[in-house]
């Protein structure tokens, strides 16, 4: 079903370049980080993870500005990274503790920072769709020309939400950007076993908006095609479906190795498509950053994770006293 | 101050008017409630006053409008979706359950959400079974939510404005029987009425009636009824769900040492089981008889109007609950 | 049909009985409310009438023999009718019904065990048990009107209301018969005197009585230089009650003169701001209930109360003021007035003087004080000495607030002083406890700011 859409690729920065790679380094670092840490008991619930799929949610947020905002979904480290999150309060998140983003009250698949635009990661899927939605009917109140991303997988694409919103923003042209992060999988089933038609951009275009279907391993690729969307968001033209294709290397959670249902042969080919080390080549060959430069961000993201898991370990958990607090404003 | 006579309905649009007057971030969306002025007439003419962009015609997507209106009160806005039938909220639950109501919790209070949904409540127009539901019970259970169920104009409007200046996610339920029928008086002056305080609309001393929205009505009649028995009975309206006035119902039985409860949602597990429990415990020592529940029965609402009103409260069922109260007491 | 007769309970503190005399024979014939035996309980000696009418046909415990109250003491049987064949024991009978009066420790779980025993098996409403309780009745004894045969509230309060009587007239030494027949003719027992053994009232004399009261009407008119005015019920009780509380419980007295600047300069500064924000007008009355009610948590035993053969120990802060009314006085009651607010205590006040002027106070407005305040400053007195409310362990005495000489640092000063006077019972508190208590009182009253810590 995929039919990637030519997208001229446009001339991005050295710093831009950098700091994309970056924040994919921190999203695979932090992932990396929790599988660890999930793995030594150092957290409770569950961990849902996205290493693989770093370019979509660097790729889309570095296009966007910092007061435009996103919603994200139970999948959603890299969005809150990709939106310029920090680890350590992430990581505290993670934990349950006092010093998280969310004082330990949201956890793992709930982590929002509303100063920088993230209005939360969500648990229903296709949750956040409807928020990014209202964001989008402020933004367009407000006048300033603010946009409003949804990030959703390839699962939320058959919740009534979608439909319901699409409908709305198309008819009162909303400046909101879907984009839907397919990872292939819906849980634990192919999303095409579950997926009627003739692909996700189909349906956009059916609703009456333009959709686009990128390589969601090729930050640079999905990085141009939102800011096309972002620009005719900001122009009042209204929303637009972007669609991406990529993978996550793990399971549905920490605890699902993901083997089962996908086979050695798929995940070992979407691994050859690394989407970091292929923009490494990309820096390397354009002379951004040298193999020594690479060498040491690594090390420097790997040491601030490790800082992270023991600061994390060693914060309070909040006080019982906390747990009415925030019900109400 | 000078008061007039309003409908219930005339105070809902009045409280609104004066809103969207007050405060440019609020507005108004839901189905038909713009140009035709919305089917129960709540809002007409504020869609002439203050335009499309502040009293918005939806699609018929409950879980859609009511979403998209979560997102912009996160950001700043105060929304007012506006569920036609209360029936229909059942589309828009996630929203209203899952997002709305968590949101600030979630984020460790980084966000507001205020948020007021209107919907309607009540039987009594054989509407059928998915038009006439009374579905306030739902929402009170859920933290994060507060519930508003006014009976009187005065009360709506009162009340109303007080949600349409919360910070938080409110779902204000207005019987719709009450629209065109209910007739009260309503001051001209500007009024607010706070949440959590619960109104004694008549004193007594025999037997405690607690009532809510439309139930308040028949309750009055039926302690009218009483009074000429020589029983003398106080009716309590909570006004508000959530936050509860348990204070003043507790009071009120201690005095009385009795109590039944009126509402048109359904007994089971619903609004006349917790404020009995309320009771139960706050004046389990004042009680003289079991706390009498008189809700919806457990079926779905029928069509027909003799079948209709078998299953809702009315003056001759709520007389017979407190005479069974007070058997035996010496009056 | 059997009809059991019973050693009935024929006081509030009765807990068992002894037979002192049959008056019929086995499988003798008796009428109904025909005198049939006599009893001694701890207080006196009483004639019992024949619960029915029919043959005694057998009689289960011998004069001299003492049974708990409730016991099965013998049976009437309707003439020809076969007697109960198996002898059921005594105490085993006797043990639900007495249960409750047989337990009076002191301890939390005793009382426990009074709230609990008996009563679970007798159907009552919540309300009702809390009457019961605090009236000290047992439930098991009264007869509900409730659905299904419950005791319901008001069972309990005509319940005590006759229990209270019927005291009042053992007090008289006075055989039910006569009691009967006084009420038949409004012959006021107090005013006859009995001719029976000890001193007994019997029927020939309240019947002589009345014959006499009869002539002297129509003899000595009028008998006094004015007229004579009947008691309200209030001031009836109040009379008993008060006689009953001075001359029972051994009273003693402990002075102290409070300066109130402070207090004064508080209420001062707080009554604006209270009447705005909580539409309360502060008095010292509130300041005092707020003060005393603190004080009193920190001594449980001014809490405490007499109880013939051990103390009850309240838990609950509810403290009386009396109060002057058209009607008389009334002592209506803030319940828990260590879990109020300053403004709550006196919105609460507030309501309670109002219907108590009104005439409106309700039955639980007067229920379960342990402890009072009554205030005549307002009438200018200085000082005074109150009698205690029973069966309250203490009152307090409170007197205007009144400028005086005050020494402090050497130097005379005026000063806004108040006097307290606490009336203790003796059998209850020792001189050095309550004065602990009234020390602490004094701390909150001249510190107020203490009384946040």
């Amino acid at each position: 079903m995929e039919r990637l859409s030519q997208i001229a690729e446009v001339v991005v920065d050295r710093d831009t370049m950098i700091e994309m790679y970056h924040r994919m380094l921190l999203a695979r670092a932090f992932e990396e980080t929790v599988f660890d840490v999930y793995r030594r008991g150092w957290m409770p619930g569950l961990a849902h993870l996205a290493d693989g799929q770093e370019a979509v949610p660097v790729g889309v947020c570095m296009a966007l500005r910092p007061d435009d905002t996103i919603t994200s979904t139970h999948r959603g480290h890299g969005h809150i990274i990709g939106k310029g999150g920090q680890v350590e309060p992430m990581m505290a998140e993670v934990m349950g503790k006092a010093t998280g983003y969310c004082r330990g009250k949201g956890g793992e698949m709930h982590i929002a920072d509303v100063k920088l635009g993230i209005l939360g990661a969500n648990g229903i899927v296709g949750g956040g769709i409807g928020i990014a939605a209202g964001s989008a009917f402020t933004a367009k109140r407000e006048g300033k020309g603010r946009v409003s991303v949804a990030f959703f997988g390839d699962g939320a694409i058959n919740q009534g939400i979608w439909y319901e919103t699409a409908n709305m923003a198309v008819l009162w042209k909303l400046p909101l950007i879907y984009v839907c992060e397919n990872n292939q999988y819906t849980e634990y089933t192919n999303y095409r076993k579950l997926q009627a038609g003739e692909g996700l951009v189909a349906r956009a275009e059916a609703m009456g908006m333009p959709g686009l279907e990128v390589d969601g391993n090729d930050v640079l690729a999905v990085y141009s095609a939102t800011l096309e969307m972002v620009e005719r968001a900001r122009r009042g033209e209204g929303p637009s479906m972007l669609v991406c294709h990529t993978f996550r290397y793990g399971g549905h959670h920490v605890g699902d190795p993901g083997t089962k249902y996908r086979t050695k042969e798929e995940i070992e080919e979407w691994k050859a498509k690394d989407p970091i080390v292929r923009f490494e080549k990309v820096l390397v060959e354009r002379g951004v950053l040298s193999p020594g430069d690479i060498e040491e961000m690594h090390s420097k993201v790997e040491k601030r994770l490790a800082a992270a898991v023991e600061a994390g370990r060693n914060a309070p958990y909040p006080d019982v006293s906390e747990v009415t607090e925030h019900v109400y404003a | 101050m000078s008061t007039r006579e309003l409908t219930f309905a005339q105070a809902i649009r009045e409280a609104l008017d004066e809103e969207l007057a007050r405060d440019p971030n609020l507005f108004i969306l839901g189905e038909d409630v713009g140009a035709w002025g919305g089917v129960f007439r709540c809002t007409e003419g504020l869609y002439e006053k203050y335009g499309p962009d502040r009293v918005i015609d939806t699609p018929l997507s409950e879980e859609g409008f009511v979403g998209l209106a979560v997102g912009a009160a996160m950001t700043g806005m105060h929304p007012v979706p506006e569920i036609m039938f209360g029936d229909f909220i059942t589309l828009a639950m996630d929203q209203i359950v899952n997002q709305a109501a968590k949101m600030r919790y979630m984020t460790g209070g980084q966000v507001k959400v205020p948020i007021t949904f209107r919907a309607t409540m009540g039987a009594g127009r054989s509407s059928g079974a998915q038009h006439s539901q009374s579905w306030h019970a739902w929402f009170a259970h859920v933290p994060g939510l507060k519930v508003v169920v006014p009976s009187t104009p005065y009360d709506a409007k009162g009340l109303l404005k007080t949600a349409l200046r919360e910070p938080n996610p409110v779902v204000f339920f207005e019987d719709k029987v009450m629209y065109a029928k209910i007739k009260g008086p309503v001051p001209e002056e500007e009024y607010t009425i706070p949440f959590g305080k619960a109104d004694i609309k008549r004193e007594g001393s025999d037997i405690t009636l607690v009532a809510l929205s439309r139930m308040v009505h028949p309750t009055l009649a039926a302690a009218e009824m009483l009074a000429k028995e020589g029983i003398s009975a106080e009716v309590i309206d909570p006004r508000t769900l959530t936050p509860l006035d348990e204070e003043t119902l507790i009071q009120s039985v201690c005095k009385t040492g009795g109590a039944v409860i009126v509402d048109e949602g359904y007994n089971r597990f619903g609004v006349t089981a917790e404020l009995a429990a309320v009771i139960a415990y706050g004046a389990f020592d004042y009680l003289d008889a079991p706390v009498e529940r008189l809700g919806a029965m457990d079926v779905p609402i029928p069509f027909s109007p003799p079948l209709e009103f078998t299953t809702i409260p009315d003056e001759q069922k709520i007389v017979e609950r407190v005479h069974k109260v007070l058997e035996g007491r010496r009056r | 049909m059997a009809v059991e007769i019973v050693m009935p309970r024929m006081g509030l503190t009765m807990e068992e009985g002894t037979v002192v005399a049959w008056l019929k024979q086995e499988n003798q014939t008796v009428a109904k409310g025909e005198p049939l035996l006599e009893i001694e309980t701890d207080k006196s000696t009483v004639e019992i009438e024949s619960p029915g009418e029919g043959v005694l046909s057998q009689i289960l415990v011998k004069p001299g023999e003492t049974v708990p109250v409730g016991a099965v003491i013998g049976y009437l049987t309707a003439p020809g009718e076969k007697p109960q064949s198996s002898t059921p024991e005594p105490t085993q009978a006797a043990a639900p019904a007495s249960n409750y009066a047989t337990d009076r420790s002191v301890s939390s779980a005793a009382l426990k065990s009074d709230l609990s025993g008996a009563p679970a098996k007798v159907k009552a409403s919540p309300a009702a048990r809390r009457l019961a309780r605090q009236y000290r009745v047992n439930l098991a004894e009264i007869v509900g009107t409730g659905p299904g045969g419950r005791v319901v509230a008001w069972n309990v309060r005509e319940f005590a209301s006759q229990a209270i009587d019927a005291q009042q007239a053992q007090l008289v030494r006075v055989s039910p018969v006569a009691q009967k027949v006084a009420a038949d003719l409004s012959v006021d027992l107090s005013q006859v005197k009995g001719t029976g053994p000890g001193g007994w009232i019997t029927r020939t004399d309240v019947e002589r009585s009345a014959r006499e009261a009869a002539v002297g009407a129509t003899a000595m008119q009028p008998p006094l230089i004015g007229e004579k005015i009947a008691l309200t019920r209030q001031q009836k009780i109040m009379a008993e009650r008060m006689t009953s509380s001075f001359q029972g419980a051994p009273h003693f007295y402990l002075h102290v003169e409070v300066d109130a600047r402070r207090l004064a300069a508080l209420r001062d500064s707080l009554l604006k701001r209270a009447k705005e924000r909580f539409g309360v007008h502060l008095t010292y009355s509130d300041f005092l209930v707020k003060y005393c009610a603190l004080a009193l948590r920190q001594h449980p035993k001014v809490l405490q109360q007499w109880a013939g053969d051990g103390l009850f120990q309240m838990r609950n802060i509810n403290i009386g003021l009396a109060m002057d009314t058209p009607q008389g006085l009334v002592v209506p009651v803030i319940h828990d007035a260590d879990q109020l607010s300053l403004a709550e205590i006196s919105r609460r006040r507030a309501e309670l003087s109002e219907r108590a002027q009104a005439g409106k106070l309700l039955p639980q407005d007067l229920e379960l004080g342990v402890f009072t305040i009554t205030n005549l400053g307002m009438f200018g007195i200085d000082y005074f000495d109150a009698i205690l409310n029973p069966p309250q362990a203490a009152i307090l005495a409170v007197g205007r607030i009144k400028e005086r000489a005050l020494v402090e640092a050497g130097q005379v000063i005026a000063a806004p002083m108040m006097t307290l006077s606490l009336s203790v019972d003796h059998r209850v508190l020792d001189g050095a406890t309550a004065a602990k208590f009234l020390g602490d009182l004094v701390e909150y009253l001249e510190n107020p700011d203490f009384a946040q810590v």
